[in-house]
């Protein structure tokens, strides 16, 4: 995503940013591992009180929200994300490291730190604790999963923990709400708790010299208060080597990044491990608190989760249950969620026509039909197929399943560069691309998830099948191709079926081979990664699902709603002005704006047999590409009776393109061959505005969508080139 | 690719089942293996390898974590001494 960039400008750690003011209101950082139950507690302890953003400049979600004690104490609650070190590996941990210390000018630092904490898998999860207890500002632990840590055999001593560690530790069951009201109560009292007992966690002497020598330097030369520069002085030396130096290092002075790479060159000569220190010793002292908190408590001999995985991991059932799974996503996606989007379209033509008797004709009511209602109308149609797939991931994730399809898919998506969590987004873009690219959150890798979203496009959707419908039912014959007569009954492939097919297999075909270019060439400088946690399987909170789905729709309609009610505005204008004298609406589009684009483009799309008209359908279909079959209808001057309805207005299209001929030469415009490099250029070009709309969202910024845009367009004019061209020469018309 | 010297190898040999000790680790992803807790002297545990010489599944201080091949190789470990395989 974006590395750096932005957010790692040089903010310039001062007093001011470090403090916050004591007047406002006190504010608590939620801070645990992935799969630690922290977004399930927070949404229990905020509800409905939440503000889900991005950090400017980066895509890192942003979640707020408050919380207000029986006392009617009001606290703020913001919600990192979940994060295993403060190490900054990825742009979630430098946000959270940033947060934590106090670097952000949007962000004041908070005032204390509620750590989330799975029971289940206390020692890994005390590696982080360690961190933050390290920060000098209170922190309290919450600890959760305790269910779970006992059909492991572990139960964890909150009492022993809490004297272990030196804070208050409370048990949490945010399902059965437990818990809930202790740490509310807790939370008022929390930002003016003393902070945590000094460390015990000792480093060699050599490398704690140098911590301290690191940390004195970052306090004269950044005023930063002793505890952050500690934490800032272990975090720089035991920087990441695959990390570009410079982008980690950029916001210190010049002194602290010379004694910096004098102190690495030197423990470099010296064979010290600094890393491995900082490691060693945090873990050393996690074992001790380990000790002192864990029981071992009777269980069953394999745990359940375990049970589950010999079956849903299995190397032939695994993959049976995986595929069935995802038969009913696809299924889901593609028909079911068409039922309540004919509804949707339903409703919006109602008030379309509520609008056309209602208000007095003009322009203004055109604007409003068409250019805004149309825009709101392709926009919201995609709600029931962003809700559908986030049930149905939301659920996959919360019962811990999502990791195993991931597990599962790795090795076939990996070798483009792709992850395995790469599966589920590209497969539900065979429905839509809006979902899909949505659902890439779920990728951990930035750059798998870039690489992701970068090709889900090209996975065919369901509104290129109304183009398809139309161009194989006017000019594909259903000749038999392999199969034989049954009677009156064919069996086998017909040439429109192979047709159709060949279209979603060029699709997935492009993506493949395009995550394996850039992966190669454009993302090359990202270490791949992979390290996915195995969380135990967990019946999933109905809560957490249903806030998931709505989120996401929500972010949907606010973010790319606002876009593409803009672009649905500019092409309604396009396609409207200058006005005609002539009342015949083919006129109307030919002299309009939209009309011009079309004849000026076409000495670019003449090497792949297209003419002027079917430029309109092209710019039109940016809309959404099923506006091509309606926009073909408007440009070959169908009568408006058979437009009513979309089967007889693609069958009356279908004899008007038959007709149609090329004034000049008097040869048909459409061919089977042009028809077929009319499908392959909607396999393979960018034409959905909602698409650009969410890449711009999810990628934060122009710069992807636009690429993505250039890149597809050129793919969809050389692949069409070839083939119409190929197929001219092979003697096909 | 797995060497013959049965004290030590990569933790992508293992098979599925066996018990070894991390000695040391490398690789891009170092930092951030020290800090799932791949420190010197942990134990691990091979739980599953995926079909198609996909990820490795490894059980380490008590949590389950998924790594490539490649990523596991970076990681060496040493095998306890005990009765040899046959």
């Amino acid at each position: 995503m974006n590395r750096g960039g932005k957010a790692a400008a040089p903010v310039s750690p001062s007093a001011t940013t470090v403090f916050p003011t004591s007047t406002k209101r006190p504010v608590i950082a939620m801070v645990g591992n992935p799969n630690c139950g922290k977004t399930t507690l927070f949404n229990a302890l905020t509800g409905l009180r939440q503000k889900v953003g991005n950090y400017p400049g980066i895509t890192v979600e942003r979640k707020e929200g408050t919380v207000t004690s029986e006392s009617g104490v009001v606290i703020g609650l913001i919600d990192l994300p979940g994060l295993y070190s403060l190490t900054p590996h990825s742009p979630d941990e430098r946000i959270a490291r940033d947060v934590l210390l106090g670097y952000r000018d949007d962000t004041a630092r908070p005032d204390a730190i509620v750590n989330v904490v799975d029971a289940s898998n206390l020692e890994r999860n005390l590696y982080l604790t360690s961190q933050l207890l390290d920060l000098g500002i209170p922190v309290i632990v919450a600890l959760t999963m305790g269910d779970t840590a006992l059909q492991h055999g572990v139960r964890v001593d909150a009492a022993a923990l809490e004297k272990a560690l030196g804070v208050p530790v409370i048990p949490i069951i945010a399902s059965k709400r437990q818990g809930l009201r202790e740490i509310t109560e807790a939370f008022t009292t929390l930002p003016d708790a003393p902070p945590p007992p000094p460390r015990r966690w000792e480093l060699p002497p050599i490398v704690e010299d140098e911590v301290e020598e690191m940390a004195t330097l970052l306090m004269q030369h950044h005023d930063l208060p002793p505890a952050t520069a500690f934490t800032e002085a272990t975090l720089l030396l035991g920087l990441p080597e695959s990390r570009a130096f410079e982008d980690q290092v950029a916001r210190w002075a010049p002194a602290v990044q010379e004694h910096l790479k004098q102190d690495l060159a030197g423990f470099a000569v010296e064979g010290i491990d600094i890393s491995t220190s900082i490691a060693e010793a945090r873990y050393g002292d996690v074992g001790r608190v380990v000790t002192q908190a864990m029981r071992r408590v009777e269980a069953p001999p394999v745990p359940i989760s375990d049970k589950l995985d010999r079956v849903f991991l299995h190397r032939i059932w695994g993959y049976v249950i995986f595929l069935a799974l995802m038969a009913l996503v696809f299924q889901t996606m593609f028909t079911w969620a068409g039922i309540p989007q004919g509804w949707i379209e339903a409703g919006v033509d109602a008030v379309k026509n509520l609008a056309v008797t209602r208000l007095p004709a003009g322009d203004l009511r055109d604007l409003f039909v068409e250019g805004v209602l149309g825009g709101v109308g392709n926009s919201i149609v995609f709600l029931p197929q962003i809700l559908l797939l986030f049930l149905f991931i939301a659920t996959l994730e919360d019962t811990g399943y999502l990791a195993r399809a991931a597990f599962l898919m790795d090795r076939l998506m990996s070798r483009v560069g792709l992850h395995g969590k790469s599966f589920i987004p590209l497969l539900s873009s065979y429905a839509c691309a809006i979902p899909g690219i949505m659902a890439t959150r779920t990728i951990d890798s930035p750059r798998a998830r870039l690489l992701t979203i970068l090709v889900a496009p090209l996975m065919s959707c369901s509104a290129r099948l109304p183009v398809y419908a139309l161009m194989i039912g006017a000019f594909i014959p259903p000749t038999l191709v392999l199969g034989f007569h049954l009677g009156r009954f064919e069996v086998g492939l017909d040439m429109r079926t192979l047709t159709l097919f060949s279209m979603y297999a060029l699709g997935t075909t492009m993506a493949f081979l395009m995550a394996a270019l850039f992966n190669r060439t454009i993302l090359k400088g990202e270490p791949p990664t992979f390290l996915l946690e195995m969380p135990p399987y967990r019946l999933p909170s109905l809560r957490t699902v249903i806030y998931q789905m709505f989120e996401r729709a929500w972010l949907f309609l606010k973010r790319a709603g606002t876009v593409i009610l803009a672009i649905s505005i500019v092409l309604w204008f396009l396609a409207t002005y200058p006005k005609s004298q002539s009342a015949n609406a083919s006129e109307q589009v030919r002299g309009s704006y939209a009309g011009l684009i079309g004849r000026a483009i076409e000495p670019a799309i003449a090497p792949l047999g297209f003419d002027w008209k079917m430029g309109i359908g092209l710019v039109s279909s940016f809309a959404a590409r099923e506006v091509f079959v309606t926009a073909m209808g408007t440009i070959y001057n169908v009568d408006a009776a058979a437009s009513e309805d979309e089967e007889k207005l693609s069958i009356a299209i279908d004899e008007r393109m038959k007709a149609d001929v090329d004034p000049v030469t008097g040869k048909h415009t459409f061919t089977p061959l042009v028809a077929i490099a009319l499908m392959v250029f909607y396999v393979l070009a960018m034409q959905c505005m909602s698409t650009i709309a969410v890449v711009k969202r999810e990628t934060n910024g122009w710069k992807w969508p636009l690429f993505q845009i250039a890149y597809m367009t050129a793919l969809a004019w050389i692949v069409t080139f070839i083939v119409y061209q190929g197929g001219k020469l092979l003697g096909y018309s | 690719m797995c060497p013959v010297d049965k004290t030590e190898c990569s933790l992508d040999c293992l098979g599925r089942g066996q018990k070894a000790r991390v000695t040391a680790v490398g690789g891009p992803n170092r930092c951030r293996l020290l800090e799932l807790g791949f420190t010197n002297g942990t134990e691990v545990e091979i739980a599953r390898r995926a079909a198609f010489g996909g990820p490795l599944e490894i059980r380490i201080r008590s949590y389950r974590l998924s790594l490539r091949k490649d990523e596991a190789a970076t990681i060496l470990v040493s095998l306890p001494v005990v009765e040899s395989p046959s």
